[in-house]
């Protein structure tokens, strides 16, 4: 029997037969966090909602490639989401470095390089409990959750650029993670 | 490394896969490394679940970030997006072209059984009059029954006539009442995202670093709603800038509102460009200028779409930047 309200993976199904009325539920129940998420990352307003748009539309012509056996719709179209985002990112990077004989390094789109400028980068582009979250992580952690976040830096480039070995970043972006989730589960109280 | 039932098999690299997780939920992995990471995935539930637990921090920062939202009508755009690529037709469309009839095949049914038994019991009628050698009289008995079958036939007729119109009416009801309520549900969506900004806001204008800088209306081009309002909040410990309006009236597609920021009456820094919403509500993110600029003033004028370098006309909104 149909669950009421209809689970994300009921919608997907739906969706993948053709229904919009699917589409436009998943769209009530994501389209915040997946703009949030582009506006955060593009800094653009249009390009965001333009990059929000395909992201749904290739969820409309692609929801057939979500397995529910395989994890969460949440966790399979925000992942989705943000690599869809961070590939306009690089794609402005890599048409800015044609255009302007620039450096990587002028193009990082750079918010983030050391310590404390971290903490400016999430003022400037986060709010509320994401920001709080972020602040609370271990400076250097924070640094390698915003670089690949925020910036769509690989681990291998997040190493070069703070100068650290390449382990070191995988435990940073490992601890980080594990640690925004404990953070951001519980009420801000408990973690203060 | 102990091998696990759905591990993969033991020639791929298990730790480092298991090392590479946390990148891969970020997008921060090359391409090699993410087909490897993919490959994996596939063939072990340990991945799946180790991957779930990082992809659960991930998807709560995306979650509980940003307080800026899409316009009203990127919903329509992506739902015109999605029928002009196929493969579906829209569904408020198909639903109500596929939107099960009452059931008037059982009735039609129905009618055909009385038909067939009426049918058979004639042809029974016939053979019992050959065996009574009474043609004439059954003949007439005949007669008289099929008459009343036809009536029977033509008051079922007249019934099913007025069930079609009245289920019609029905139907007719029944989607107005659909749409009403696609209509309540959306406008409860838009509601919902606004309490929640709105809770968000609370959270930063309640710090208490935060200043807060009023504008109000000065030269509104046509009348709205309300007075126009707004407000810029900073935190002048660094941190960020939010610009919130209200009652700013909706423009046109090739305009915009643009914010500046002015050190003096000659000096200007653009700090947005944006536009509201239908009730003139927008809440932006803001960029200040760097270096040793002192802002005196913040105003907002209207611009054409995507902004103007310097800026021209009156302001709708002004006020003097206030700092703690």
């Amino acid at each position: 029997m149909d669950s009421f309200p209809p689970t994300d993976a009921d919608l997907t199904s739906r969706v993948s037969s053709g229904d919009a009325e699917a589409l436009e539920e998943l769209y009530s129940r994501y389209s915040k966090p997946v703009f949030g998420m582009s506006y955060s990352i593009l800094r653009d307003y249009a390009t965001a909602e333009d990059v929000t748009q395909e992201v749904f539309v290739a969820l409309w012509t692609r929801a057939d490639r979500f397995d529910p056996a395989r994890g969460e719709f949440r966790h399979w179209f925000l992942h989705l989401a943000h690599n869809r985002i961070v590939d306009e990112l690089r794609r402005r990077r890599r048409a800015s470095l044609r255009s302007a004989d620039k450096t990587p390094e002028d193009v990082s789109l750079g918010l983030v390089s050391r310590g404390d400028t971290a903490d400016q980068a999430v003022s400037a582009v986060m709010f509320g409990a994401a920001a709080e979250a972020l602040k609370l992580l271990p400076p250097e952690q924070r640094e390698a959750v915003m670089m690949a976040y925020l910036q769509g830096a690989t681990q291998r480039e997040i190493a070069e650029r703070t100068d650290v070995p390449l382990g070191t970043v995988k435990t940073r972006l490992r601890l980080g993670l594990i640690r925004l989730r404990r953070i951001l589960a519980q009420p801000a109280s408990e973690e203060a | 490394m102990v091998q696990r039932p759905g591990d993969p098999p033991t020639d791929s690299p298990g730790d480092s896969i298991e090392e590479l997780l946390p990148a891969y939920a970020l997008n921060a992995l090359d391409a090699d490394e993410r087909v490897l990471v993919e490959r994996a995935l596939a063939d072990s539930p340990r991945y799946r679940a180790a991957l779930a637990g990082y992809l659960e921090g991930f998807a709560q920062l995306a979650e509980s970030q940003v307080v800026l939202l899409p316009s009203l009508d990127l919903r329509d755009r992506i739902m015109a997006a999605a029928g002009a690529q196929g493969p579906a037709r829209l569904a408020t469309e198909r639903g109500r072209r596929e939107r099960p009839r009452p059931a008037f095949r059982g009735l039609w049914a129905a009618v055909a059984a009385s038909v067939l038994v009426f049918a058979g019991l004639g042809g029974l009628a016939v053979a019992q009059s050959f065996r009574v050698n009474d043609l004439e009289a059954e003949m007439e008995g005949l007669s008289v029954s099929a008459a009343a079958t036809q009536a029977s036939l033509d008051g079922q007729r007249a019934e099913m006539a007025t069930l079609t119109a009245s289920a019609a009416a029905t139907q007719v009801r029944l989607d107005g009442q659909i749409d009403e309520m696609a209509t309540l549900q959306g406008t409860a969506a838009e509601m919902e995202a606004k309490l929640v900004s709105q809770q968000e806001l609370t959270y930063f204008v309640a710090h208490e670093s935060t200043s807060l800088t009023r504008m109000w209306a000065m030269a509104t081009p046509e009348p709205f709603a309300k007075p126009a309002r707004g407000m810029l909040i900073a935190d002048p410990d660094g941190g960020g800038q939010l610009l919130m309006t209200l009652f700013l009236r909706p423009l046109g597609s090739s305009q915009a509102y643009q914010a500046w920021v002015w050190e003096s009456d000659e000096t200007a820094f653009s700090i947005a460009v944006f536009v509201v919403d239908h009730s003139g509500y927008a809440l932006v993110p803001v960029d200040f200028p760097g270096g040793d600029v002192h802002v005196n003033w913040v105003s907002i004028n209207i611009a054409p779409a995507g902004g103007e370098p310097t800026p021209t006309g009156l302001p709708v909104l002004a006020g003097p930047m206030e700092y703690r």
